[in-house]
């Protein structure tokens, strides 16, 4: 078995192998809980709590789940721990919770959670699966608090509730620009960050699904 | 109304790929190459909100 270092398992989701940038997963949620900060920020915390724990517990469990049923314990277990921290929030933040409505309980669905207990969990020991779901839910964190941030400063002129750009309505001279809060300005703001990161690491660029055949004259070897 | 979004829904899915398939001759920047598809749905879910009257 390929031994990881604990530095790697920590840090490559987080740029080199983004789990929404790269793997392009989790995208339901990115555009739906980032108009503002605060949301996004609980989002983030909820998910890479479960992607960590389910993780590790499935890890735990590995070598007694048979291999035919490996998928329901997983949602099992996934499932328990989002009840757990969907629970935490209305008792402790019921506000947030009422805002993020559904999409807490929609992290059970999210393909960040089961694609690491799929991918790393069910073949690697507890600590490094712990590790890896760690990675993986400050790889999405990123991306979240990345859109958060820049939807609500533009989309309502402020940050994290506070009014940063006083906006015209309240006698300031910044005009809130809505579209920022729709869910379409989601789509365009990952596609740019997809870009930028993959102008910055061009390893990351897809590869053409067809080449030009040789005897033709646009082809390089022509 | 079920009816007509499930024929929006479809219609879109068209659209997608048939701009997608122009797009895969085009000389776009190598980090946009497959990314391209996310802005153009970013239009089209634009263009497709403004049927149901969009507020801004």
């Amino acid at each position: 078995m390929a031994e990881y270092k604990t530095k790697d398992i920590l840090f490559q989701p987080i740029f080199n192998n983004n789990p929404i940038a790269l793997q392009i997963l989790g995208i339901c949620s990115a555009l739906a809980v980032t108009t503002q900060v605060s949301t996004a920020l609980t989002m983030a915390i909820a998910l890479t709590t479960v992607t960590a724990f389910s993780s590790l517990f499935i890890s735990i469990l590995r070598n007694q789940i048979p291999n035919s049923i490996r998928m329901i314990v997983q949602v099992v277990i996934i499932a328990s721990l989002v009840i757990l921290v969907d629970q935490f929030l209305r008792a402790f933040s019921y506000e947030l919770s009422r805002q993020l409505s559904v999409f807490i309980g929609l992290i059970i669905t999210n393909c960040i959670v089961m694609g690491r207990a799929e991918a790393f969990a069910m073949s690697n020991p507890p600590v490094p699966a712990f590790i890896d779901g760690v990675g993986n839910g400050l790889g999405y964190s990123l991306i979240l608090v990345i859109l958060g941030i820049v939807r609500e400063l533009f989309g309502s002129g402020s940050l994290l509730g506070y009014q940063v750009l006083p906006v015209i309505s309240a006698g300031g001279w910044y005009q809130p620009n809505g579209i920022f809060l729709l869910p379409p300005s989601a789509f365009f703001l990952i596609g740019l960050i997809i870009w930028g990161l993959r102008a910055w690491k061009p390893q990351q660029v897809e590869q053409d699904q067809f080449s030009i055949a040789p005897n033709s004259r646009t082809s390089d070897l022509y | 109304m079920e009816h007509f979004w499930n024929r929006a829904v479809g219609g879109e899915n068209m659209t997608l790929a048939l701009v997608c398939g122009r797009l895969e001759y085009s000389d776009s920047s190598d980090g946009l190459r497959g990314i391209v598809t996310f802005i153009t749905v970013g239009l089209m879910s634009l263009g497709f909100m403004s049927f149901s009257d969009v507020q801004l």
